[in-house]
């Protein structure tokens, strides 16, 4: 019974009002759009430190002059360590290929360097559940007889994860410090738009009406408002997202930053539409069944 | 005749001010016709506001049909509000809304849809005349048209108690009778009704009973006296 007075009531109330109605639509998007924005850059920051802390490559730089049956003996011992994942011979040739790749533009900086003097590598990676353990697996490996030496960034590496740890405290503490002004927006827009609103909530009361009756319509009104407004967050947090996306090819780093770049699974911004109608629904009747409070005798 | 609406020791003030009615008690027996008159400000509008539970007294006691009103919870208090056929000196319609609406309002929240609805708005609106102008936007009507939609809103379930706060007070002599007929219609099918009007010409051409506020009591009087009383 609610429902089928509650929905055209409500529909006609957005019409009437859509002037109050469309300036909370805009709050909510703007105050949306900046959570959102916020969001994305934390889910970026935690996937981008996820990748890069699971890409660690060792490097084991073998003894100049060693013969090729033991360069492969000690590939071979390294490759059947359970915690590498994979592991390859690298070639001074190879090695300096890799090299002019990574220069790109500036490879010229490699002219006339040949691969006399250079070693043989035996770059190997971990499984990405025992990347914590990287650097004890590295030095287990120094101590083998035909390593010259061992390179990781072990030091780089902690205080990046470090890094990352705190970057991921700071970004939830702003999200929920976010969120709480996020309710409080629509809170105040809720209360504000209702106060408008007053004389109708109280001719309704005159006539009888309940308060199950009278909270109906506005519900499905709040409801609404907080769906239109999110679909609009989202348009514009994607937008951003797309245009910081274009903006990222004009070099090598930046490009790789924009290969790694997520947005929001459909699943989640699903959620997060069903929770803004929720949070709308919810909002809308805590501020009528107030206002019910307030015409009581 | 029984008794339909009892005040016992009413009293109300606003802002911890003088009372506006002190130590009040009143008998509306059933199937009365009372006006309710007295000075602007005297305390008419304070009464509906009291009977109707928009307000609560400071003290005393209001019961209809035997049971005290001022305990209702608040579901109760709207049960209490649909069986009083209520019309408000600034009518209180929803100006957004259609002529149509608006009487339909007290039928909706009591559950009537579809056909039987619209059936029982147009009678509503038939007996006030405006049947062919329902779908008209109440913000484009005269005082007087928008008097008579109050009139069919309250109308709207053949009420047993009726209260009319000015129902003349913005009309012109013809649409005025017009709406006293339609309340001494009402009166003649057995409900309890009570005009609140400061128009002496009103009681004296639709005589009844009358109760006059005066020094923030309620008192009975016949014109005459009232007359004298200024």
């Amino acid at each position: 019974m609610y429902l089928r007075y509650g929905i055209p009531r409500a529909l006609r109330g957005l019409r009437t009002n859509w002037q109050a109605n469309a300036n909370n639509v805009l709050i909510l998007a703007a105050s949306l759009a900046v959570l959102g924005m916020i969001v994305l850059l934390y889910l970026n920051v935690v996937h981008f430190s996820e990748t890069w802390l699971s890409n660690t490559t060792v490097s084991l730089f073998l003894r100049q002059g060693l013969p090729e049956p033991q360069r492969q003996a000690l590939l071979e011992q390294v490759r059947q360590h359970p915690l590498v994942k994979d592991a390859r011979m690298v070639s001074p040739g190879d090695g300096l290929r890799d090299l002019a790749d990574k220069l790109g533009a500036d490879q010229s900086l490699l002219a006339g360097a040949g691969n006399e003097g250079l070693p043989y590598t035996i770059d190997f990676d971990l499984f990405v559940d025992y990347r914590d353990r990287v650097g004890t697996v590295a030095e287990r490996f120094r101590g083998l007889p035909g390593v010259a030496d061992v390179v990781y960034t072990e030091h780089l590496l902690e205080q990046v994860r470090l890094f990352f740890v705190m970057i991921k405290a700071i970004g939830a503490f702003f999200i929920g410090l976010i969120l709480v002004s996020f309710y409080m927006i629509v809170s105040l827009a809720t209360k504000l738009s209702l106060h408008a609103r007053r004389e109708e909530i109280e001719i309704l009361s005159l006539v009888g009406a309940t308060r199950r009756f009278i909270c109906s319509a506005f519900i499905v009104e709040g409801m609404l408002i907080a769906l239109a407004g999110s679909l609009l967050a989202a348009g514009i947090v994607w937008l951003c997202h797309q245009l910081l996306i274009s903006g990222l090819s004009w070099n090598e780093v930046t490009a790789g930053i924009k290969e790694q770049a997520v947005f929001f699974p459909l699943q989640a911004l699903g959620g997060a539409l069903a929770a803004a109608a929720v949070l709308g629904a919810v909002s809308s009747y805590l501020a009528v069944s107030r206002m019910l409070r307030e015409l009581q005798p | 005749m029984a008794t339909k609406i009892a005040l016992e020791g009413l009293t109300k003030s606003y802002l911890g001010m003088l009372p506006v009615l002190d130590d009040v008690s009143c008998h509306i027996d059933e199937g009365e016709f009372y006006y309710l008159t007295g000075v602007s400000g005297a305390g008419k509008t304070t009464v509906f506001r009291l009977l109707m539970l928009i307000e609560r007294p400071d003290r005393g006691t209001i019961e209809f049909d035997g049971a005290d009103i001022t305990r209702l919870t608040p579901g109760e208090q709207a049960l209490h509000r649909r069986r009083i056929g209520m019309v408000f000196q600034d009518y209180r319609l929803l100006a957004a809304d259609s002529i149509e609406e608006n009487v339909a309002l007290p039928l909706r929240v009591a559950g009537y849809r579809g056909a039987k609805l619209r059936k029982k708005t147009v009678e509503q609106l038939e007996q006030v005349g405006l049947a062919q102008r329902r779908r008209e936007r109440v913000a484009g009507l005269s005082g007087g048209e928008k008097q008579l939609v109050s009139i069919a809103r309250a109308l709207a379930f053949s009420p047993k108690v009726f209260f009319a706060d000015e129902p003349t007070g913005n009309l012109d002599h013809t649409m005025a009778f017009r709406v006293m007929e339609l309340i001494r219609n009402l009166h003649r099918e057995g409900c309890t009704v009570i005009v609140a009007t400061h128009d002496l010409s009103l009681i004296r051409a639709f005589r009844a009973r009358t109760l006059l506020i005066k020094d923030r009591k309620l008192h009975e009087v016949r014109l005459a006296e009232h007359r004298a009383s200024g």
